[in-house]
């Protein structure tokens, strides 16, 4: 399974954000997307999720073209993101945080709340267990009932890598996971990232913390400028003359 | 249709339409740069309507009124960024957009607290209609057409001439970039909030010249405002414009069609038809969605 | 004494159904529907014109509920995928097209006459005990309401709604789409305002366009900001002291002589003006409320 971008541009009022990106990350080689501020890695990642139509270029998810599905297709799909700034439902607790995250839940319709108030029930009896399951997971059991706008920003941060997971998703893009999250809540996130991708989750992760990436990541790829000047494995990125250039801010 | 009514109703829609670009031109630079569609719109030009025709009493000049009325209007819009919309920064325009309604009642009720229900009008010199090709057109319309039409490419011309102008459209374009490159909020949203009074103002004084000065006057011109201003695409004020003329000759020429009592729907219907077609405005961009 | 208060516990129950309606739509949605009265008036006039062609009364509040639903139903498919002002220029716009179309259509609304003799449930009991009984009408239908409400809020639905309110982006990364959410709010919320109309229109036995102004669409507002969007007791707290200051100010009226019957309407509307500003400033979580929103 996997997940690729085709020629894709994206520009903003004649400013070209996303100029003319290909590539292609497998399920399996878990990898990083880096790049200094305005490289245009957030943008790519509203492209490939729905949430900016792309000027030109085709999105393709295990070998179907899917740039013209909603955003919520996408997520249906399989395809799960975070936003780089935390977006929890700040009214909603954090155990409504992740209920909200899963799938199928048909009292999400009036109708079976009217008709078919039992199936409803069972239903959400099995969502409850697995978003309790997922607090366990990302040590929130305590602030469970919580309103999840009270969160710190670093639990906001799990919380949201844990709605995603709700959705059950087959390829997560991650942007930014360990912004404004302390050193400990790192190793904790990156193992059960690493958990996650062994029992084969596909992931694409955004993240200016290169230590923490490179230790993570199977492959890097490399934006400047709306261009992808690089790809490779870590060490191979890192050693790269035109990535120490773009992050140095050396060249016109 | 007659040849000579055409041209009469097309005058007159021509006039019309003159006056809902203004008040479009007046919503949409407050959409543009405030993001928030201002209900208060319509209630500045009853001010200002009322404002000209006291003045005019006491001074026995039109041009005094009007000019007293554009300056208190002005004024006013400052006055309710300052103590209202300045304070509704970082929130959604849900609440700027409630408060905006509750300043329209407030100062619509305001004026009829003092001054009543009773229409009143400005004392304008009586006049021989011309006769040009059949249709009739009085002196003080071609005033009115004129007024008006130099007030909008003034507030246009602002708006892409000036280094202020400048500043403001950058804030309409992305008001978190034009932050971060220091552009001075203050006097930017200052000038708006002239700007718009103004507009307002002459568009609510020629809107009592036209007819008489009620107090209802302004907000029944609301709905085309905001028809235009979206028509034209949101935070596009030259669209706006070309959209409110578009839209008084197109509700003035369909008069024979559907009467003079579902004019105003027409704008409903246009609008309507816009959001479906093309939310972004016959002139607009597409909006990014964040 | 005893038939002022059956007359204001009414009128009370009436506003208290608007305001659940408009509290389901805004305060758990974030939809601005700016048209209450519009769905106010559907309600009231189908209501009143299927009673005065013989209908029984449970037909005429259904199909007022069901008609005011309807007629929801076009204005959010245009509106709710797109930013949320335009749904409130659209419905501000709807309210006034249709005061137009209750004006000039007067073979099927008798225009600015308006409509007298509708019938009123229990007119046969007598004043007292008829009027008695259609309060508990009223209060019955607002009790519905209530439970309705309580009950999708607590919902998988309700919660989705809540989330909807909170970040649409957000809920649509989790695969869901808000639009269709938001129009289900939009039309129950339509229905229970459009019920209201019904109960409104067979309790005056009068209606005409002049009732149908916008300013009862603010009233809603701030019957609902005041008691605290997003909460169900809230509509409820809201609607009893709209009540109160509608109440109060006709009292205030025969206490303040020099001050006319008009330009009390004036001083009412400024108050309600000056609510609309102060609590979107200071107070938007309502005057009970703690949460800030």
């Amino acid at each position: 399974m996997s997940l690729g971008v085709h020629g894709v541009n994206k520009s903003f009022g004649g400013l070209r954000v996303v100029d003319d990106v290909s590539f292609q990350v497998q399920a399996a080689e878990l990898t990083g997307l880096i790049g200094p501020n305005g490289a245009g890695k957030s943008t790519l990642f509203a492209v490939i999720s729905g949430f900016q139509p792309a000027d030109a270029g085709c999105v393709r998810f295990d070998g179907h073209e899917i740039q013209r599905l909603s955003a919520a297709a996408r997520a249906r799909l399989g395809i799960a993101r975070t936003f780089q700034v935390p977006r929890p439902f700040a009214h909603l607790t954090v155990r409504e945080n992740l209920l909200t995250g899963a799938r199928d839940q048909p009292g999400e319709h009036v109708f079976n709340l009217l008709c078919r108030p039992g199936v409803v029930r069972q239903r959400e009896r099995q969502i409850v267990a697995r978003a309790d399951a997922m607090l366990e997971f990302l040590g929130l059991t305590r602030v469970a009932g919580e309103r999840a706008g009270a969160l710190s920003g670093g639990q906001q941060k799990l919380l949201e890598l844990g709605r995603a997971l709700m959705t059950e998703p087959r390829f997560i893009l991650l942007d930014e996971p360990y912004a404004g999250v302390n050193p400990v809540l790192i190793e904790e996130i990156e193992r059960r990232i690493r958990t996650l991708s062994e029992q084969g989750t596909g992931f694409l992760i955004v993240e200016h913390n290169l230590p923490a990436l490179a230790r993570l990541a199977a492959r890097l790829l490399v934006m400047d400028r709306g261009r992808l000047i690089a790809s490779g494995t870590p060490a191979q990125v890192l050693a790269d003359r035109a990535v120490q250039e773009a992050y140095i801010g050396g060249g016109p | 249709m007659s040849a000579a009514v055409g041209l009469n109703l097309a005058v007159a829609g021509l006039i019309q339409g003159l006056l809902i670009a203004l008040a479009g031109l007046a919503v949409s630079l407050c959409f543009a740069v405030a993001r928030f569609p201002n209900a208060a719109t319509g209630d500045f030009m009853t001010f200002a309507a009322y404002a000209g025709v006291a003045a005019q009493a006491w001074t026995g000049s039109l041009l005094a009124g009007a000019a007293s009325a554009v300056l208190l209007t002005a004024g006013l819009a400052v006055a309710s960024y300052v103590l209202v919309f300045r304070n509704f920064r970082g929130r959604s325009l849900v609440a700027p957009l409630i408060a905006s309604i509750g300043l329209a009642f407030l100062l619509r009720s305001v004026l009829t607290f003092f001054v009543g229900f009773d229409q009143h009008s400005f004392h304008v010199p009586i006049a021989r209609a011309i006769v040009f090709a059949g249709a009739r057109v009085r002196p003080i319309d071609l005033w009115l057409a004129g007024t008006s039409a130099v007030t909008l490419l003034a507030v246009l011309a602002v708006l892409f001439l000036t280094p202020i102008g400048r500043r403001m459209r950058a804030v309409a374009d992305n008001p978190e970039l034009a932050r971060a490159s220091g552009i001075r909020a203050r006097a930017v949203m200052l000038t708006l909030w002239t700007l718009i009074g103004a507009c307002s103002a002459v568009g609510g004084v020629m809107l009592g010249l036209q007819t008489v000065v009620v107090p209802e006057m302004g907000w029944n011109l609301l709905l085309p405002a905001f028809a235009a201003a979206v028509l034209g695409g949101v935070g596009n004020p030259t669209g706006a414009v070309l959209a409110g003329i578009a839209l008084g000759l197109v509700q003035a020429l369909s008069t024979p069609l559907v009467g003079f009592t579902y004019q105003t729907a027409i704008s409903f219907i246009l609008l309507i038809a816009t959001l479906v077609l093309r939310p972004q405005g016959l002139l607009g961009r597409a909006e990014p969605v964040r | 004494m005893q038939g002022y208060l059956t007359a204001v516990g009414t009128v009370g129950g009436i506003y208290a159904l608007l305001a659940l309606g408009l509290n389901l739509q805004y305060g758990f949605t974030g939809l601005i529907n700016f048209g209450v009265v519009a769905f106010y008036a559907v309600g009231a006039y189908t209501s009143a014109l299927l009673a005065l062609r013989g209908v029984p009364f449970v037909l005429d509040f259904a199909a007022a509920a069901v008609l005011a639903a309807l007629f929801a139903w076009p204005l959010g498919v245009m509106c709710l995928r797109l930013r949320d002002d335009y749904l409130a220029i659209v419905t501000l716009a709807f309210a006034e097209i249709l005061r137009t179309v209750i004006v000039s259509e007067e073979w099927l609304t008798n225009g600015t006459r308006g409509i007298p003799g509708i019938p009123r449930p229990f007119s046969g009991l007598g004043a007292a005990a008829g009027g008695f009984a259609y309060l508990a009408l009223v209060l019955a239908a607002m009790l519905a309401g209530v439970s309705l409400t309580v009950r999708l809020v607590g919902s998988p639905f309700g919660r989705l709604i809540q989330a909807i309110r909170d970040d649409e982006d957000a809920v649509r990364s989790v695969g869901k789409s808000p639009a269709r959410c938001k129009l289900v709010v939009f039309m129950i919320g339509a229905g229970l305002t459009g019920l209201a109309g019904a109960l409104y229109a067979h309790y005056l036995t009068y209606i005409s366009p002049d009732q149908f102004v916008p300013l009862l669409t603010f009233y809603v507002w701030i019957a609902v900001i005041m008691g605290g969007a997003g909460r169900v007791g809230g509509a409820i707290a809201g609607a009893a002291l709209l009540t109160l200051f509608l109440e109060g100010s006709r009292f205030l009226r025969d206490v303040l002589p020099f001050v006319s019957e008009v330009q009390m309407a004036s001083l009412r509307l400024a108050a309600i003006g000056l609510m609309l500003i102060l609590f979107t400033l200071y107070r938007p979580q309502g005057l009970l409320g703690r949460v800030a929103r």
